[in-house]
């Protein structure tokens, strides 16, 4: 009870001190910045392949460059490329480059939410008075809020782009989208936010936290390409040999990736989705739970 | 004396190959001001950290009221600590932030409490000033503020009253004075003049060793020596040698006559005014008394 009540302390004096953070700020300018970007190019692109969709007759089928862009973005599957068809395609676009570079925005905002006071030595005034553990997740779940009020805001932009500039994206269609493409956005975040308190807490040094958490998410993204590879790959010879291939080890390295399971919460199965989620809350809960325990251990 | 409040047994640390504490055992009883003594690289940091909980003991059992500090939460409330190198945070003012420590300490009104410590300390005009805008004496004595916050029964003060200026300094100094007996206070200081004036005991480390610990009469041999300083007159050495209770007596060319009390003297300073009275019979002027070694020359003659 009395580490929870920590908690709710610690949280509180660090989401304050994060919002006053002029970083905070800049990551925002950044992230806004960048999907805005990809809007404008996206817009773009998907009013050209429409117009050349619709001249061949296309439409919005399988065939369509829209399907095939998808395609390339969340994977072969032919039941999850359907499903995401009638979607407007700059918010599909904002929604997966922005799970590439989050974990970077996350990073950058929090690397030195311990290893700054372990670095100094102020975190002395704090465990005298109260748990390492309270400590840990309270500046976790702090990061872990402001990461989230980012992620809010700028969905909240692309949905409403996405609702002025495409006609058939109603608001109906969009409240039903919202909740899957935030939520995985969220987790991710979630778990970034946790994983990046998780390195800060290992190191004494920011710079060196900073190097140690581009360095787990650079293995992350290695893992999450070799995965997705090998799974074309199988996908493709599936299709030649028309028989199940079974799944390689290769595929399987994909598995580590966050990324791998951000995708699954897209399906549209529910249970693979909602196993997406869960993978994600866990990959969230580690990470917190590690972070914690290093702090613990560690000598301050 | 009463029950130890601070407890090191057999606690020693090692950091990779460098063997800081060796099989250190330390008891400060309740109460007292202790010291913690020792050159650079004796292990006086090392203790006070261990106490602290901000290290781990590669063996032995420390021991803070009845807690262990490696125990999450155990210190909250019971330790206020001034630790030497330690930043204050940065992210707050000096009021919000002590208020915040307090919140953290479990005090029932920590703004209430917060403004009790600055003033104590004499700054209650920094509330609003960041700690970064603070000079390095009134970093200190926020600092200080911070370790008497809600009056907690434990005190760990690392260098006091480093970088402070003589008066405040003697503040601080009478701010621990007045603890005594309402708090267990350790501090750990180069300065030994001060020390021996503040304190009720020490333990004197050396490479990490304990070289002696004990009550400041004992470490500085009270009960056994004392030194005459003469103005003038002719000093009857052979007289005072042949006084009860004296075992040797000297006299240095420069007029200081050095007493060593017989162990087995029931009242050492019994033969100190018997000393002085054939002295002063014998027409001679006294400018000076002191008992035992003075603890900076104890410390220099032990490490």
């Amino acid at each position: 009870m009395q580490t929870l009540k920590d908690t709710w302390t610690i949280f509180g004096a660090e989401l304050r001190r994060a919002l006053k953070s002029p970083r905070v700020l800049l990551v925002l300018v950044l992230y806004v910045a960048f999907s805005a970007g990809v809007m404008l190019a996206a817009g773009a692109l998907a009013h050209q392949a429409q117009q050349q969709a619709e001249a061949q007759g296309h439409g919005s089928d399988l065939a369509s460059p829209k399907a095939a862009l998808l395609a390339m973005l969340f994977g072969q599957d032919r039941g999850l490329v359907e499903s995401l068809l009638p979607l407007p395609a700059v918010l599909l676009l904002v929604f997966k480059l922005g799970l590439v570079f989050l974990p970077a925005y996350v990073a950058v905002l929090g690397f030195d939410t311990v290893s700054a006071e372990l670095q100094t030595r102020s975190l002395r005034y704090l465990t005298v008075r109260t748990s390492r553990t309270a400590l840990a997740l309270g500046k976790a779940l702090a990061l872990g809020v402001v990461v989230l009020l980012l992620v809010t805001l700028v969905h909240l932009g692309v949905f409403a782009y996405a609702l002025s500039s495409v006609p058939d994206f109603t608001s109906a269609e969009a409240l039903r989208v919202w909740p899957r493409l935030w939520g995985t956005t969220a987790l991710v975040g979630l778990g970034m936010a946790a994983l990046t308190t998780l390195c800060s807490a290992a190191s004494r040094s920011p710079a060196l936290s900073l190097t140690l958490n581009f360095a787990v998410l650079l293995a992350f993204w290695a893992a999450g390409a070799f995965g997705s590879g090998a799974r074309v790959v199988r996908m493709v010879q599936q299709q030649m040999a028309e028989q199940e291939p079974s799944v390689s080890w290769q595929e399987r390295i994909g598995l580590l990736a966050p990324s791998t399971w951000s995708a699954e919460v897209l399906y549209p199965d529910t249970t693979r989705a909602l196993t997406g989620a869960l993978v994600l809350l866990l990959f969230a809960v580690a990470c917190a739970a590690g972070a914690v325990a290093v702090l613990r251990t560690r000598d301050v | 004396m009463s029950d130890p409040v601070l407890v090191l047994d057999q606690v020693s640390k090692r950091f990779g190959t460098r063997q800081a504490l060796l099989a250190l055992s330390v008891t400060v009883p309740q109460g007292t001001v202790w010291g913690l003594i020792g050159p650079n690289g004796a292990g006086k940091s090392t203790t006070f950290n261990l106490l602290c909980g901000y290290l781990r003991p590669t063996s032995g059992r420390v021991r803070v009221l009845g807690h262990d500090p490696r125990v999450p939460g155990s210190l909250k409330g019971v330790l206020g600590v001034l630790p030497q190198d330690a930043a204050l945070p940065g992210y707050l003012a000096v009021g919000p932030l002590l208020t915040y420590l307090g919140t953290l300490s479990g005090l029932e009104r920590p703004e209430r409490e917060a403004r009790v410590a600055l003033e104590r300390v004499g700054l209650s005009e920094v509330w609003d000033v960041p700690p970064a805008a603070l000079s390095h004496g009134m970093g200190r004595r926020v600092g200080l503020a911070q370790a008497l916050l809600g009056d907690p029964p434990v005190v760990l003060l690392d260098e006091p009253t480093s970088g402070l200026d003589p008066k405040v300094a003697a503040e601080v100094r009478a701010l621990v004075a007045r603890m005594r007996g309402r708090a267990t206070v350790l501090v750990s200081s180069h300065n030994l003049p001060e020390l021996e004036a503040l304190c009720d005991g020490a333990a004197i480390l050396d490479h990490g060793r304990l070289i002696q610990a004990g009550t400041m009469g004992e470490l500085t041999a009270r009960s056994a020596e004392f030194r005459i300083q003469v103005a003038r007159g002719d000093i009857p050495v052979e007289a005072v040698r042949a006084l009860p209770g004296v075992a040797q007596a000297s006299l240095r060319p420069d007029g200081l006559l050095s007493v060593v009390i017989e162990p087995k003297a029931e009242s050492p300073e019994a033969v100190l005014n018997a000393t002085l009275r054939l002295l002063l019979d014998a027409g001679v002027q006294v400018s000076g008394v002191s008992q035992g070694q003075s603890l900076e020359s104890r410390v220099l003659a032990l490490t």
